[in-house]
């Protein structure tokens, strides 16, 4: 099966919701295709096969123009969107979601507000809180002082005859992905739309009850598109993962559904709490409830049930971080990435989660009785993480080391196209959440490594200094078709050459040298000056092609032709919050919470730069401008025209 | 009365950087007892606060006489680095062989008993053979020896090699250093005491590396980029287990073979950090092939 008739077989497939037949699953595993571009480091492919067998769905511009013809709009009614395919190993904590930017869809319906929706069923106080359902006599109770307390609104727009259109074509759009993570039935997919937002947003500033007023900000931008065929599998019971932005002070607090159609569900198309449940949904109805109740959807029985799912996002002065939310939360983030191929975890993820939610609102942390561990081992270091937790035996590992693993394993880089995680075999335990008496002994059966897993990539060999300029006259010839370079020749000593090196030197120190992390080939490079150990933290300290040239047969030589590449290094630049550690009884113990200043639109990132080293090369044929291309491909040839041409200053 | 060795292991500490109060109020002592009115001048400014009218006015008098009276203000050796009335760091012009003579008396001045660094400008008059002299002049002190760009190399340093012996850097890029150079270079390094060796742009062949890189004990720096090294040059360099401590190795990899590369990819002997960043190397070169 050629690729492009693969692709389309699977795309079939996949609008129809048919799992991959056995041809087809036999035509994948014989397919081997490189990536045919990234996407925020993470590589894509145009096609499926053994290694690209993810879809993924991506908006037009997102994608590289020099390879745009290779991709195919994911079906006729999105010619937008365009399916891709990646490697799930390769998925990292911030490609983990397939965001789709729709917001260009609703741009035409943004200065034309919603109609005031109708109050169709203002529902009181007697939902018990998250984690007290069913138990008798645990209601909670309304104050004598205030208002009965609100926890679900019911709601009736009738949108605009376009704007529904809009939402109703949303689902031909056949954007679905199936769901990640366990008693998620249905199918879904996640949108950005800020138009979308602001219009619900302004209705609920003049429609929603008093006592959900104070505080409120917006509603989130970004949506969840879901739909339940007939005979679908429920969502079960669960507790929507609030969004958290501790350090601006926004949480959400409330979950909106808006049904694009309507229906009837058995016992209950939705349930909240110990609230009667809704068991009609008409299309248009917003319903709004507190996000600390446990919620339960069901398909319809007479049709689709389709609708999209945001939230309402607080700002609230009295949100703190919490160590033990934040590590609950941590270690949900890291089984649910490593759930992809150990789908043991993905019912433990998702406990975390809804603990992690639960102690949101009640403001009280719940243990688990256990909890999974993952065993990793990179270059004979071997370790136990939780996703917050790491412990290494203290005598194989540098402290700079072991955060550079930790690190590494959150962030899952590529290296030389494989992800990090898959380069450390992982084994999953569970043992108890309070003793970890076991660690020291589990360690210890371990074979100590051979050697540090890291060293430092030497700057003086990347970068030697430029020599001394010879102060004879050196003419480059202009072409070896008619000339010859000079007897006094020596390219390093000429004064335009090195003005050129001394140039590309520079523009790749700025991109790589200030890196704690480097990559180049399979291996990794750690500088330990860029890990600052303070107390009990360790900093990672970050950093805020021309083609043959060819004239009436002749080569001609340019200085750029001199300049050429001995390697291209990769500088990781992780922006992170520090890490924690401490040494007892031969363990060391690191924690890390890669999500404690926000969630999602997260200023915690990575970012990952090439820089190709520059080499002058004595003598030439012309012609190509080696390191001039590699770099230009990078940037582009004007950002490197521009960022070459700065001054060179006299410390560079 | 301190014993010369005493006194040469002192002005060592002095010529590696140890220039703090407390070294120089001993060796002052010492000049003193011989007569070097560098002893006074350094008695006054590690007199520990005197700073009478008197002795700034003694201190003026003696810098100026220093002046004066030194010797090696000729164009033959000029300080590039003073200090205190003694000369750290200088450069050499050699024109003739009459200047061989000049420099010969220069260096016998107590002026130069410090001097830590040097640097070669050699005349095209300069003939190779003249340059054998410079065998005798006492530049066993010498830290740093700078003959990069200059003629006759190999002369050059086959008549150093036996007078440096403490030689911690040495650049002799684009001497033309052929066999017989690296053969007398060989004899410096056996010394232990090189640390950093710039040798780029010579003709330096496979079997030259293979003579010099097992007597490299205790090197961190060596450059060997625009030599013809070869396979051989860098099998020679995988195998010896004498660059231990090596932490940079300049090669220009990209002008080299893959399968040439390859031992020092497997090296067992060279640092960890250097065969990784050659591995590295070497695995995205057959990523991208």
């Amino acid at each position: 099966m050629n690729p492009d008739t693969l692709r389309l077989r699977y795309l079939e497939l996949h609008a129809a919701r048919k799992p991959a037949d056995d041809a087809l699953r036999a035509a994948l595993a014989a397919t081997e295709l490189p990536a045919t571009t990234a996407l925020h480091g993470l590589p894509i492919c145009a096609w499926p096969s053994a290694r690209f067998m993810q879809l993924r769905i991506l908006t037009t511009n997102e994608i590289d123009p020099r390879v745009h013809e290779h991709f195919v709009p994911i079906s006729s009614t999105s010619p937008l969107h365009l399916a891709a395919f990646v490697d799930p190993a390769d998925l990292s904590y911030h490609t983990f979601e397939n965001l789709i930017g729709l917001d260009d869809l609703f741009e035409p319906f943004v200065r034309t507000p919603l109609p005031l929706p109708k109050v169709e069923l203002p529902t009181s106080a007697a939902a018990a809180p998250a984690g007290k359902k069913g138990k008798k006599g645990k209601k909670g109770k309304p104050s004598v002082a205030s208002a009965p307390k609100v926890s679900l609104l019911h709601l009736h727009i009738d949108l605009p005859h376009q704007l529904a259109d809009v939402l109703a074509s949303l689902d031909g759009r056949e954007l679905y992905l199936e769901p990640r993570g366990v008693g998620r039935g249905g199918r879904r997919f996640i949108f950005h739309a800020q138009p979308l937002a602001d219009l619900l947003t302004a209705v609920l500033r003049r429609t929603m009850p008093a006592a959900w007023q104070p505080g409120f900000v917006h509603v989130n931008p970004v949506f969840r598109c879901n739909r339940f065929d007939v005979g679908d599998a429920p969502f079960e019971s669960h507790l929507d993962v609030p969004f958290s932005w501790s350090a601006r002070k926004l949480v959400s607090k409330r979950t909106l559904l808006l049904y694009l159609t309507g229906g009837r569900g058995e016992p209950a198309a939705l349930r909240v709490g110990s609230l009667p449940g809704l068991q009609t949904i008409a299309a248009g109805d917003l319903v709004i409830f507190d996000q600390d109740l446990h919620h339960e959807g069901r398909p319809f029985v007479d049709g689709p049930k389709i609708f999209v799912r945001s939230e309402l996002i607080y700002e609230d002065d009295a949100l703190r971080d919490s160590p033990d939310l934040a590590a609950l939360f941590a270690k949900a983030c890291y089984l649910d990435a490593h759930s992809v191929f150990a789908p043991e975890l993905a019912r433990w993820a998702q406990r975390s989660y809804e603990r992690a939610t639960q102690a949101r609102f009640s403001g009280r942390t719940t243990q688990a009785r256990a909890e999974p561990w993952l065993h990793h081992e990179f270059a004979g270091v071997h370790y136990l993480t939780n996703g917050y937790d790491a412990f290494f035996r203290a005598a194989d590992v540098s402290v700079v080391d072991a955060a550079a693993l930790v690190v590494l394993g959150q962030l899952n880089p590529l290296i030389d196209g494989v992800a990090f995680r898959t380069l450390c075999p992982r084994t999953s335990l569970v043992r108890s959440t309070t003793d970890r008496s076991w660690i020291a002994p589990y360690l210890a059966a371990q074979p100590p490594p051979s050697e540090p897993p890291f060293t430092a990539l030497d700057q003086d060999t990347l970068f030697p200094p430029p020599e001394a300029p010879s102060e004879e006259y050196m003419y480059i010839p202009r072409s070896l078709d008619f000339d010859r370079f000079p007897d006094n020749w020596a390219g390093s000593r000429n004064a335009k050459i090195i003005g050129i090196y001394r140039q590309a030197q520079r523009w790749a120190k700025r991109r790589i040298a200030k890196a704690p992390i480097h990559v180049l080939g399979k291996q990794l490079f750690v500088a330990p000056d860029r890990f600052v150990i303070q107390g009990q933290h360790v900093h990672l300290l970050g950093r805020t092609s021309l083609g043959p040239l060819h004239f009436a047969a002749a080569t001609f030589l340019h200085v750029n032709d001199f300049i050429d590449v001995e390697a291209t290094v990769d500088g990781l630049h992780p922006v992170l919050p520090p890490l924690q550690f401490r040494e007892h009884e031969g363990l060391l113990h690191l924690t890390f919470d890669l999500f404690r200043n926000s969630w999602m639109t997260s200023p915690v990132g990575e970012t990952r730069v090439s820089a190709p080293i520059p080499y002058i090369e004595d003598r030439t044929c012309g012609g190509h401008a080696f390191w001039h291309a590699a770099a230009g491909r990078l940037v582009g040839e004007d950002v490197l025209a521009r960022e070459l041409a700065e001054p060179i200053g006299r410390d560079e | 009365m301190i014993g010369d060795d005493a006194i040469t292991a002192l002005e060592m500490r002095l010529i590696d950087g140890d220039l703090d109060a407390e070294t120089w109020p001993v060796y002052a002592d010492y000049l003193n007892g011989i007569g070097d009115p560098r002893g006074e001048l350094l008695s006054i400014i590690y007199s520990g606060g005197d700073s009478s009218e008197r002795s700034s006015a003694r201190w003026k008098e003696l810098e100026l006489a220093l002046e004066r009276d030194d010797p090696t203000t000729v164009h033959v050796l000029e300080a590039s680095w003073w200090l205190w009335g003694f000369m750290f760091e200088g450069e050499v012009h050699l024109e003739s062989a009459a200047d061989i003579d000049t420099l010969a008396r220069a260096l016998a001045t107590p002026a130069t008993r410090l001097l830590r660094e040097v640097t070669f400008t050699l005349g095209a008059d300069l003939g190779a053979k003249d340059l054998s002299r410079l065998a005798e002049l006492p530049f066993a002190r010498l830290r740093t020896l700078n003959i990069a760009e200059q003629p006759h190399g190999d002369a050059l340093v086959g008549a150093l090699a036996g007078a440096c012996t403490r030689l911690v850097e040495l650049d002799a890029r684009g001497t033309a250093l052929s066999r017989q150079g690296v053969t007398a270079l060989a004899k410096v390094a056996s010394g232990g005491t090189l640390r950093r060796l710039h040798l780029q742009r010579n003709r330096i062949s496979g079997p030259d590396v293979a003579l010099l890189a097992p007597k490299l004990v205790g090197l961190e720096l060596l450059d060997l980029r625009d030599n013809d090294i070869g396979a051989t040059g860098l099998a020679a360099l995988a195998a010896t287990p004498a660059l231990g401590a090596l932490r940079t190795l300049r090669l220009q990899l990209d002008t080299f073979r893959e399968d040439e590369l390859e031992p020092l990819a497997r090296s067992r002997t060279l640092p960890r950090a250097v065969v990784r960043y050659i591995r590295a190397v070497l695995e995205q070169r057959r990523r991208e092939r």
